[in-house]
């Protein structure tokens, strides 16, 4: 099977010592004037364990390091065979290649904003029952739970507000998403010029100085997940689902 | 338990940037990137296998750090 993790320029440079999944070697093709990063698998499924998520991760990572621009593919996308791939880099070839000029000599940097009162949250749990069993009791612990929800939905924006603020400046595009999972206010992805990661961590750090009632941890560089384009109605659909 | 063993303010920060770390990795591979139309290989299952999976593993590293006492690089 044929494994895909990477689109890139077509005179991107050799990865001729690169290897991933199954400790086999990355190749390059070049089709519909973009290069294809790719290797092969032995066999579906692809398990996505740590190991793999990691060996995967590496073969993008060193095409980023490589080229000026490179598209990640998400995990998991093989072929049957090269007349497959093939037919499906030819249906997209305009799009992917407008995608690499929209991230050309970026990388994308990770926030995730995370409240310190995780504990006093685990405390008082949304969905407790109350010890009086009454219809009153049960409409109070409703209307206390909603009135939650918006202080923490006010609170998320706030504080992506300053988020955006501080680092959409060092910014070519950025994106985030509101209270993503328990305890976490805020998970934000930015695509920046390479050069402007330590500036970034830094403008990240100082902003979590000044806001001492969350954690803000920043992550990167990373190739740009976050920024890739979606490539047809249905793998948009996929995509942002 | 000694001054040792108490987890520093430093060590919850690396704690939870190492998970951050983690956590942003399999965000961004299942479920970012160009999705091409070929076959993906991966199942809701498989999925939270990856989570529950990456959770034991954040907290068997912990548990090695501290018994070495020392800190890994953090990315």
């Amino acid at each position: 099977m044929i494994y895909v993790y990477a689109i890139t320029d077509a005179d991107c440079e050799s990865l001729s010592d690169v290897c991933g999944l199954d400790g086999r070697p990355a190749l390059s093709r070049t089709l519909s004037n973009v290069a294809i990063v790719y290797g092969e698998v032995a066999g579906t499924p692809v398990e996505p364990s740590a190991e793999n998520l990691w060996q995967h991760e590496a073969v993008v990572e060193a095409v980023m390091k490589r080229c000026e621009a490179v598209l990640p593919v998400r995990f998991g996308m093989t072929f049957g065979d090269e007349r497959a791939l093939e037919d499906t880099i030819a249906r997209h070839g305009a799009v992917l290649a407008t995608g690499l000029e929209r991230v050309r000599g970026c990388v994308e940097m990770g926030v995730r904003v995370v409240s310190r009162e995780a504990k006093e949250a685990e405390a008082i749990s949304p969905n407790s029952a109350p010890a009086d069993r009454s219809g009153r009791a049960y409409m109070l612990a409703r209307l206390e739970d909603e009135r939650r929800r918006r202080a923490s939905q006010s609170r998320a924006e706030a504080i992506g507000d300053a988020l955006d603020a501080a680092l959409s400046p060092l910014a070519r595009d950025g994106t985030r998403r509101l209270l993503p999972a328990p305890h976490v206010l805020l998970t934000a992805a930015y695509l920046i010029p390479r050069d402007a990661s330590e500036l970034f961590t830094s403008c990240a750090g100082s902003l979590s100085d000044e806001h001492p009632d969350v954690r803000i941890v920043c992550t990167g560089p990373w190739p740009p997940y976050h920024f890739a384009p979606a490539l047809s109605s249905r793998a948009a659909e996929v995509a942002h689902g | 338990m000694s001054a040792a063993d108490v987890p520093t303010l430093a060590d919850d920060d690396a704690a939870l940037q190492k998970e951050a770390t983690l956590l942003d990795l399999v965000d961004r591979l299942l479920d970012k990137g160009v999705v091409l139309t070929g076959d993906v290989t991966l199942s809701v299952a498989d999925v939270d296998l990856v989570y529950v999976g990456l959770r034991v593993l954040i907290s068997s590293v912990e548990a090695a750090q501290r018994q070495r006492g020392g800190a890994e690089p953090i990315r």
